[in-house]
């Protein structure tokens, strides 16, 4: 339920693209997903082959990369994987920040089939 | 035929947060000050914004309220003589910043007050797509126990104020309060936790003296 928005979205921005550079087609898309979003990856999945019907982003390949939630000590900058309810640095005990990374839910790649070679960058 | 790949590292929510920032900059000009209020389903939202309303003493207070069904909430508000505003998302889990543009499109607050926006009962995704709000208010309660910081880490970092609900139940829950506030103060060093009974109206003093300060400025 939560992850419906946020593939409308994907598939939106696809089509954007696809419709900007002219292409046939959306052969591929890279998303990226951090932990801490809460956005699970396999529903996301699910959502965009209803939501992609009939836009230029049906039957594109999604490619799904998940971020860590990776805490950041504050005094040591160690790094270490959130779990156990710890928000504490296990090295030195100081208070901790979460990654950037672990935070963010984007699109890092789109593929497009283009029916003419062309140069193009965005 | 060719392919081409394109880089575009584009965040999901940046269509959201453009129009969040245009609803945000609006408000402010009106001189309106807008509270995203958010927390899981019962944890007692609109009971503590009618004690926040009750207790404050603002000059127009107007209230959108997300809901997936019913105007109960609404109809709940529009009863102590607020203009309140419904949006059924009709399945949708949060509001977003075209639902509550389209909101106020309607409305149109035009005096200088406080607009009060009430999310869909959800800890997810309410905290990512913001709605043109100046301040989160996060309203968690006793009952939903004291690790919910550490199963919802983003919706307590985001937060600018947090009520404490349900303070009433203490005496027969087994709330493990320092437990609680080590996750909250883990996560976020500068909002304030006000504990608070929608039922007794405990607490509302204090959470409406930090309100006040901000509507004022």
């Amino acid at each position: 339920m939560h992850e419906y928005p946020v593939t409308s979205e994907i598939v939106r921005v696809a089509a954007e693209c696809a419709a900007e550079k002219k292409a046939a087609r959306v052969i591929r898309i890279a998303i990226v997903v951090g932990e801490l979003t809460g956005f699970i990856g396999d529903s996301i999945r699910m959502y965009f082959e209803a939501v992609s019907k009939g836009t230029p982003a049906e039957g594109a390949k999604l490619e799904i990369e998940y971020a860590a939630a990776e805490l950041i000590c504050i005094s040591c900058r160690n790094t270490f994987r959130y779990h156990d309810y710890r928000l504490h640095c296990p090295f030195c005990g100081s208070t901790c920040r979460f990654s950037d990374s672990s935070r963010e839910l984007y699109i890092k790649e789109i593929e497009l089939e283009i029916m003419d070679i062309s140069e193009v960058v965005i | 035929m060719s392919s081409e790949k394109i880089s575009i590292m584009r965040s999901i929510f940046e269509e959201n947060s453009r129009i969040s920032g245009s609803i945000k900059e609006d408000l402010s000009a009106r001189g309106i000050l807008a509270v995203n209020i958010l927390g899981s389903p019962g944890a007692g939202k609109t009971s503590c914004l009618t004690r926040i309303i009750d207790t404050l003493k603002a000059e127009n207070v107007y209230a959108i309220e997300g809901d997936i069904e019913t105007d109960i909430d609404t109809c709940t508000l529009k009863a102590m003589g607020i203009e309140a505003y419904q949006i059924n998302t009709g399945g949708a889990c949060h509001l977003d910043a075209p639902m509550v543009r389209a909101a106020l499109d309607k409305m149109n607050p035009s005096g200088p007050g406080v607009l009060f926006i009430e999310n869909v009962g959800n800890l997810i995704c309410p905290v990512e797509f913001a709605v043109g709000e100046h301040l989160k208010l996060l309203v968690c309660s006793l009952t939903e126990g004291s690790d919910k910081p550490y199963k919802y880490p983003s919706a307590f970092m985001k937060a600018d104020i947090i009520l404490l609900n349900k303070c009433d139940l203490k005496p027969y829950l087994d709330f493990d309060s320092g437990f609680f506030y080590n996750g909250v103060c883990a996560l976020n060093k500068t909002a304030p936790v006000f504990e608070v009974s929608g039922k007794t109206g405990e607490g509302f003093g204090e959470v409406v003296e930090w309100l006040g300060e901000r509507i004022r400025r």
